[in-house]
């Protein structure tokens, strides 16, 4: 009686069915492409790579990067292969086309033809710009939601409030100075100290007859501290800076104050001190630094998610 | 209007004497505005010219990762992570200037970012194509077109969002990107802080692999649609008539120059005096020459060019940065390497050639003035420093290992040099108006300060005056300018004044050790002469360097200046002048590496692997950090 049921064409139906059914749910969570691990030669040639760029061999923790790095690559590449961006790129047509004639440069096909001939031989799959230019646009496949879509002005407010001391207008000072040169005065804090005392007798704008000659001139409009800093050393304007902060620094010269070249006397003209930059002069800034951090996680993300539905396979 | 009226009020306020020496207005393509630091009388601004970020196929396949945008912020001070990656894509290193730069130009191969004109060579099969004729006629719309029609096939798949947006965007390229970023990396604001240029390099070579490159530097953001490759036009004279009909004969303000480098690798063919039909070249083709490179590249990663050593040389400051082999394919392959010479593309050598053409021709096809730069491929502009130098080409140490494992780059490299300008201002137009002019120098690294002057009338005691740098210009020529006009039985006066570098808080800057003036001229029998005279400071100074320790001994000079005269003019002789300026001795790159690793080279276990280099033949341990002008030139009357 049971085993007469089996024969029934329904239950066959049924199972048939159930087993299809079954059969069909796993073969869709098969990875619909595979795609080849790096070989052993092209491990030895990261290998390489590094060794020659860096002067030492890398760890077997940075090898296992370099492959990650490779199949990440592989896999945005095979991507674009399956979306035939291959066949109808301006930039990789042109390129395959060249390679036609490049090894064999006699052939007279039309474009059209060295490009078919191209694909049919492959060339696609080995060219260095071909691979870069593809995997180029998957990159920036997962940048563009990000650079169409609409910034988000609350992020940028909250970046700027929460970073206060990221968009600061550094103080600045505008300034004349009297130079004394150590290499032509044996002396040069002495002279200088007899320098101040003239000083006393002239008005600032006559000043300049009592310096001697500087290279990068005697009068600076309005720099910051690493901008003096750059023609007077760090030592040296970090001490200006310093004294215009504490001491009184109005309607007198400052100084002796040493920098790599000899003493300077200082007469300030105007200082001012640091300031939040506003809001839309930063912006741009502001901008551009939320984008990449956010186009950096999209490309991350698309990476996981091709990474599911591609297969592996040791070479 | 506003700055206008500042503009007018700066001139006021800072004094007649300025008014009467200011040099001609400069060409103005931007909006007028005038920055807080303006200075009449010019400042030096530093900057990098040669740049690559990860759009360069060479710089991506070694893992560089650094965008347009990341590579001007790391220009402007910011910290820039390098290879190699950890899994969250964290660099394990990083680089930052201790002194942020002033400007930048980012110079991606224009082959290799991707981007072809299409259709553009009558020549070729297709040229006659709808798609071609359509290209044309509407650039911009085919570009666009044929991208959208690679784009078709993946909106079936529901992959490109409304209308294939997404894929529309994917397929914009780094031309795009890279102007972007320079956009956003321009200080507009009156700070004037940082000016960056829309750049990409033509990366021309020739069939023996001799170097052709050439930098394409734009004065603005009004740039061609498609940076015009070797590939496009396999030819200087291909790249400069694209150059007249894309920018300079366009609508609107597009100015541009190309700025060639390692002529030190060319083979000796970067600068030939046969057009590209294979004769010699024109009075016109000189001209157009002129016009379009006014400067060159006299150093970088891939050494110096400015003149050629070989034993027995007399000026034996040739042998810095010297490479081994004339052109590229000595540096794949040893075997292959031809040895340079003095025709192989030196400078000082192609600018003799340069006054000989003057006479035949009444026009110079060499009067560059002159640059630094580092030709980076991490896309870190302006990293120069020997003390820390983690390669430009590839990766370097791991930052966590304690102490360097190896050299991170090939031995012969350095890490090159800084360009800079003498400018009113920060600004593209300032900057691009003395690259035009040549008034430019370039360093080995260090940001040494010179300027340097010629004239007819100057006092022997100019460097007395404090008003020396009004009083030069006023009766004179700066650095990239011409002399001419000699007055009966007078030589040209040249004053020259150097500076040392300041240096960083962590590293004082070495001092001076003497200038040179360095005479190229053609004497009355045709013939080409060069020579070296010493005009202030000491060559036996006594300073050092310990090579266990890299310390520097014994002092030099914080600053240098002297007025020389020419003890040997001849008034019918063309000539050129060029200063330079020498610091004390320093350790090259690589010893800072070797020291540190205590490698002595006569006990063999303590040259570890990747420290072979220290020891090799031509391991240089020692240099003599310099900047040279730009030079001057004296040109008889007819």
């Amino acid at each position: 009686m049971r085993l007469n049921s089996f024969k029934k064409p329904w239950l066959h139906f049924l199972l048939i069915g159930a087993l299809l059914y079954i059969l069909q749910a796993t073969l869709q969570t098969v990875p619909r492409v595979t795609i080849q691990l790096p070989s052993e030669e092209r491990i030895a040639e990261l290998r390489g790579q590094w060794l020659r760029s860096t002067g030492y061999p890398p760890s077997a923790e940075q090898v296992q990067q370099l492959v990650d790095d490779e199949i990440n690559q592989e896999i945005l590449f095979q991507q674009a292969l399956r979306l035939q961006w291959h066949l109808t790129d301006a930039v990789v047509r042109q390129r395959l086309i060249r390679d036609v004639l490049f090894v064999d440069p006699e052939n007279n096909s039309d474009e059209q033809a060295l490009f078919e001939q191209a694909i049919e031989l492959g060339l696609h799959e080995n060219d260095l710009v071909v691979r870069r230019r593809l995997v180029q646009r998957m990159e920036m496949m997962a940048y563009a939601p990000i650079r169409l879509g609409a910034v988000d002005e609350q992020a940028l407010q909250s970046i700027y409030e929460n970073n206060p001391t990221a968009f600061v207008q550094s103080p600045r000072i505008k300034f004349r100075h009297v130079f004394i040169s150590s290499d032509r005065h044996a002396e040069a804090v002495q002279q200088a100290r007899s320098r101040l005392q003239q000083l006393s007798t002239v008005t600032a704008e006559s000043s300049s007859r009592l310096s001697d000659p500087f290279l990068h001139g005697l009068q600076f409009n309005s720099l910051n501290e690493s901008q003096i800093a750059r023609y007077f050393g760090a030592d040296f304007s970090r001490e200006l800076f310093q004294q215009v902060q504490y001491e009184a620094w109005q309607d007198r010269w400052l100084g002796p104050i040493t920098s790599s070249y000899g003493e300077h006397l200082v007469w300030i003209e105007a200082a001012q001190t640091a300031q939040q930059k506003p809001f839309a002069e930063v912006r741009k800034t502001i901008v551009s630094q939320w984008r990449r951090e956010r186009e950096q996680q999209a490309l991350n993300e698309m990476i996981k998610q091709l990474r599911r539905e591609y297969g592996f396979d040791q070479a | 209007m506003l700055n206008f009226c500042r503009f007018v009020l700066v001139l006021l306020l800072s004094g007649q004497s300025f008014a009467a020496i200011m040099p001609a207005a400069e060409e103005v393509t931007e909006d007028v505005f005038r920055c807080s630091h303006y200075s009449a009388l010019r400042t030096a601004f530093y900057g990098d010219t040669h740049v690559h970020t990860k759009y360069s196929l060479d710089a991506s396949t070694q893992d560089t990762r650094t965008t347009p945008a990341e590579a001007y912020q790391f220009a402007k001070g910011w910290r820039l992570g390098i290879q190699p990656w950890n899994k969250q894509g964290r660099a394990q290193r990083s680089l930052r200037l201790q002194r942020p730069l002033d400007f930048t130009a980012l110079t991606d191969h224009a082959e290799l970012i991707g981007e072809v004109k299409i259709c553009n060579s009558p020549g070729m099969e297709g040229y006659r194509s709808w798609s071609c004729k359509l290209y044309r006629w509407w650039p911009r719309g085919a570009y666009y077109l044929f991208n959208y029609m690679s784009s078709v096939e993946a909106t079936h798949l529901g992959f490109c969002g409304d209308n294939g947006a997404l894929c529309k965007q994917a397929a914009l390229g780094p031309w795009q990107e890279t102007q972007q970023a320079a956009e956003e990396a321009y200080d507009r604001s009156e700070a004037c802080s940082f000016t960056s240029f829309v750049a990409y390099e033509w990366t021309g070579v020739t069939p023996g692999s001799g170097n052709l490159h050439r930098n394409v530097i734009f004065r603005n953001e009004q740039v061609p649609e498609f940076p015009f490759s070797w590939i496009d036009g396999p030819s200087k004279e291909a790249l400069w008539q694209a150059l007249d009909r894309e920018c300079i004969n366009a609508e609107g303000n597009c100015d541009v120059l190309t700025i060639p480098h390692n002529s030190n690798l060319s083979g000796g063919l970067m600068f030939t005096l046969t057009g590209p039909d294979g004769k010699p070249v024109t009075a016109e083709h000189t001209r157009w020459r002129a016009r379009m490179e006014p400067l060159v590249e006299v150093t970088q990663h891939k050494g110096t060019s400015e003149c050629f050593f070989a034993e027995g040389t007399r000026d034996e400051l040739c042998a810095y940065e010297q490479l081994s082999y004339q052109t590229f394919k000595g540096q794949n392959s040893r075997s292959l390497a031809k040895a340079p010479d003095s025709t192989t593309g030196f400078l000082r050598e192609v600018m003799l050639q340069g006054l000989q053409e003057q006479q035949r021709l009444g026009e110079n096809p060499f009067k560059w003035g002159w640059l630094g730069s580092t030709d980076t491929h991490l896309g870190a502009p302006g990293a120069v420093s020997e003390r820390d130098f983690q390669g430009h080409g590839g990766a370097g140490v791991p930052a966590n290992d304690d102490l360097p494992k190896g050299l991170p780059d090939a031995l012969e490299f350095s890490p090159g040099g800084l360009a800079v300008l003498y400018a009113e201002q920060n600004t593209r137009d300032s900057l691009f108006d003395a690259m035009r002019r040549k008034e430019a120098y370039g360093t080995s690294g260090p940001r040494i300060g010179v300027r340097f002057f010629a004239g007819w009338d100057y006092p022997e005691n100019l460097c007395e005056q404090q008003d020396l740098l009004a009083r030069a210009y006023a009766g004179g020529v700066a650095m990239g300018g011409d002399l001419n006009n000699a007055p009966a039985g007078r030589a040209p006066r040249f004053v020259v004044q150097a500076v040392k570098d300041v240096g960083d808080k962590d590293f004082p800057g070495t001092d001076l050790q003497r200038v040179q003036i360095i005479k190229g001229w053609v004497d009355s029998a045709g013939n080409t002469q060069s020579k070296v005279f010493d005009v202030a400071g000491d060559a036996n100074n006594g300073a050092s360097v310990d090579l266990s320790t890299c310390d520097r001994k014994g002092s030099g000079f914080a600053s240098l200046c002297s007025v020389w005269q020419d003890p040997e003019f001849t008034a019918a002789d063309n000539a050129y002048y060029y200063a330079r300026v020498l610091e004390n001795p320093s350790c090259r790159w690589s010893q800072y590496i070797c020291s540190a690793n205590k490698v002595d080279c006569s006990n063999a276990d303590s040259i570890t692997e990747g420290l072979e280099g220290c020891c090799a033949d031509d391991h240089r341990p020692v240099i003599q950090e310099r900047a040279w002008t730009s030079p001057i030139w004296y040109t008889p009357s007819r």
